[in-house]
């Protein structure tokens, strides 16, 4: 049954409405940049975030990943836009966490943007990519079994550096005893 | 630029309102008198029955997808690109009518047996048994003034109770309501649930933080708190699940529990459900955990500034969020739609997994009637100095039983059974002894005293 539901997605216009899901969650990630970086309530800059974050997860919907689609809704969103949240609520005036969204290192700041955007335009372009008409379909499962086995020491030094991070963290946010 | 875009938007919310006032004008003859029809309609044997009508074809429908796809290639009529759409469009319907259903359901049980705790009889005015008080109490926010507090950020105020009821519902596609019968089979879809309840956290944040008050924000932090120490402890106890299973599909999730093979009968599956289910209960802020909308400390928490349909709206994501949590404990742990003796009709399935659903549903509304707030510090003890540990040993109390009760005899199930409550409840143990409940010094007032 679901060949047939494949077929029938294929025979409707599949260019067009792929293309149009493409194109929203390129819209999103550009719309959710653009805002993230030039809105002035640092609060509206996190949520425009979220919403670019969104969109990356929509791309990896559309490119039939399910697995990094979920996983980049529940880091991302549900776990990176909360910390961002908690950061500005910390740093700044909670009623009105306005600053001006320029400095004196625009320049500069510009120019290592398009420098790096230049660099990974650059390998994107020319990385020999494999191209193939049907996604590849990878299972969770492999993905469990290649973290444990192939890639086990990355994961493991991963795992070491949060663990450092964590001890940081608490190491700063320990209140000094007070000296009497 | 920036003047231009005021003003293009200055004359486009003057239009809106000549035209909702003509509108208002024009359709009132029409719309007072419907009004009133559906009133009436209400109090008639129809209305009573009419819900639980909805909420069963909600359930239904989503019951009958599997044998629609296979009935759908053979109308020649419909072209074959529609095919996909009626798909999608039955799925969404069913989802629309089931989850609004139950919470409709839920408030009017919820409201009656708190009434029975407390003494005293509850909704009893509107229908028979009070059955109507949820529709009312919609009917009557839809027409209440919808407040915007002068200093909150508008578009915020009032995007957040839209956002916050998406999550819940999208819940309801990955629980399956039957075999074969979830509304997206998802390879990962308890990741999925949690992916979404990420989301309802930055929501009612949002809330929180739009209404620009006290209480609102403080519910907001307490809210967003909450979630994040609670998430870790909800992650970890499904692991258990998983690593058994050896899926994240909730539809093979229950596929390996059917004949009774239930994972709350064995030890590490019991305590799982029990911090499942409390962590959960944490997660959709209800009682003891509702702390972000404490209303003898914070008048109603995040939602302190919201007023008509938008506070229908929490109430809506709130209670529909309680389903979807009781709703997936159901589906990890205790069988999902399989009943030994009902799995031979798979039609029944539906009801059996709503039942299941409603049982737990009913647990928590006791919690209510029962258990007294917690206070923040100890919400956050209770999650990262007993659940997390808790949840780390039965992890590896799930590994000791893989590893022991591999041939499925009913002695290795005995031996895995002493083995896993013998570890759990040494560690219980110790825990307890290990984490004293936590005491505060006593408070000195230093202005007051001195």
């Amino acid at each position: 049954m679901d060949e047939i539901l494949a077929k029938s997605a294929q025979s409707s216009a599949p260019a067009l409405w792929v293309g149009a899901a493409f194109a929203v969650s390129f819209g999103l990630v550009v719309a959710g940049s653009l805002g993230a970086a030039l809105l002035k309530n640092l609060l509206h800059a996190v949520l425009f975030l979220a919403l670019a974050l969104l969109g990356v997860a929509g791309l990896f919907l559309m490119l039939s990943s399910t697995f990094l689609f979920v996983v980049q809704i529940l880091v991302y969103v549900g776990g990176v836009v909360i910390l961002l949240i908690f950061g500005v609520m910390l740093t700044s005036k909670m009623a009105q966490p306005d600053i001006p969204p320029r400095n004196r290192q625009t320049l500069a700041a510009a120019l290592l943007a398009l420098l790096l955007f230049c660099a990974t335009a650059y390998v994107l372009t020319t990385h020999p990519w494999m191209v193939s008409a049907e996604p590849p379909a990878v299972p969770v499962a492999e993905i469990g079994v290649g973290l444990l086995q192939k890639y086990v020491l990355p994961f493991e030094i991963v795992s070491v550096v949060l663990l450092v991070a964590m001890v940081g963290a608490i190491v700063l946010a320990r209140r000094e005893p007070e000296s009497k | 630029m920036r003047a231009l875009l005021r003003h293009v938007l200055f004359f486009l919310i003057a239009l809106l309102r000549v035209l909702d006032r003509t509108l208002g004008r024009v359709l009132a003859p029409v719309l007072v008198p419907l009004f009133r029809v559906c009133v009436w309609a209400l109090h008639t044997p129809l209305g009573v029955i009419l819900p639980p009508v909805l909420m069963l074809m909600g359930a239904y429908l989503l019951a009958a997808r599997p044998a629609l796809r296979q009935e759908l290639p053979d109308t020649t009529w419909l072209p074959l690109w529609s095919h996909m759409w009626i798909d999608i469009l039955v799925a969404i319907v069913g989802i629309v009518l089931l989850g609004p259903m139950c919470m409709v359901y839920i408030t009017w049980l919820e409201r009656k047996l708190l009434g029975r705790f407390q003494n005293r009889y509850g909704p009893n005015r509107v229908g028979k048994y009070g059955l109507l008080q949820p529709f009312a109490d919609g009917i009557k926010m839809l027409i209440k003034e919808d407040i915007v507090p002068r200093g909150a950020d508008r578009a915020l105020h009032f995007i957040a109770p839209v956002v916050i009821v998406v999550p819940p519902l999208v819940i309801f596609s990955v629980l399956p309501l039957g075999p074969g019968m979830s509304a997206l089979p998802m390879e990962v879809g308890v990741l999925f649930f949690f992916a979404l309840s990420g989301i309802s956290g930055v929501a009612i944040f949002l809330a929180g933080w739009a209404s620009h008050n006290k209480f609102s924000l403080l519910g907001g932090m307490r809210a967003v708190a909450q979630l994040v120490s609670y998430e870790v402890p909800l992650l970890l106890s499904v692991v258990v699940v998983i690593m058994v299973a050896g899926t994240l599909s909730t539809d093979k999730l229950v596929e390996a529990q059917t004949a009774g093979r239930w994972f709350v009968f064995t030890p590490w599956g019991l305590v799982g459900f029990l911090l499942f289910f409390t962590a959960g209960l944490a997660e959709v802020n209800r009682t003891p955990f509702d702390l972000p909308e404490a209303e003898s400390e914070l008048v109603a928490g995040f939602h302190t500034e919201y007023s008509g349909f938008k506070f229908a709206l929490f109430y809506l994501a709130e209670f529909i969020a309680a389903v979807a949590i009781a709703g997936l404990t159901v589906t990890l742990f205790l069988g999902g739609w399989s009943l030994p003796g009902a799995d031979r009709y798979p039609m029944l399935a539906p009801v059996v997994f709503l039942s299941k659903a409603a049982l737990l549903v009913l647990v928590m509304v006791w919690f209510r009637g029962t258990f007294p707030r917690l206070r923040i510090d100890q919400v956050m003890t209770f999650s990262w100095k007993f659940l997390l540990p808790l949840a780390l040993v039965n992890i590896i109390v799930a590994g000791i039983w893989i590893f022991l009760v591999r041939d499925g005899s009913w002695r290795s199930f005995g031996i895995g059974w002493a083995v896993g409550a013998i570890i759990l409840i040494a560690f219980y143990v110790w825990l307890n002894r290990f984490t004293a409940p936590s005491t505060i010094e006593k408070r000195v007032y230093r202005f007051a005293e001195e």
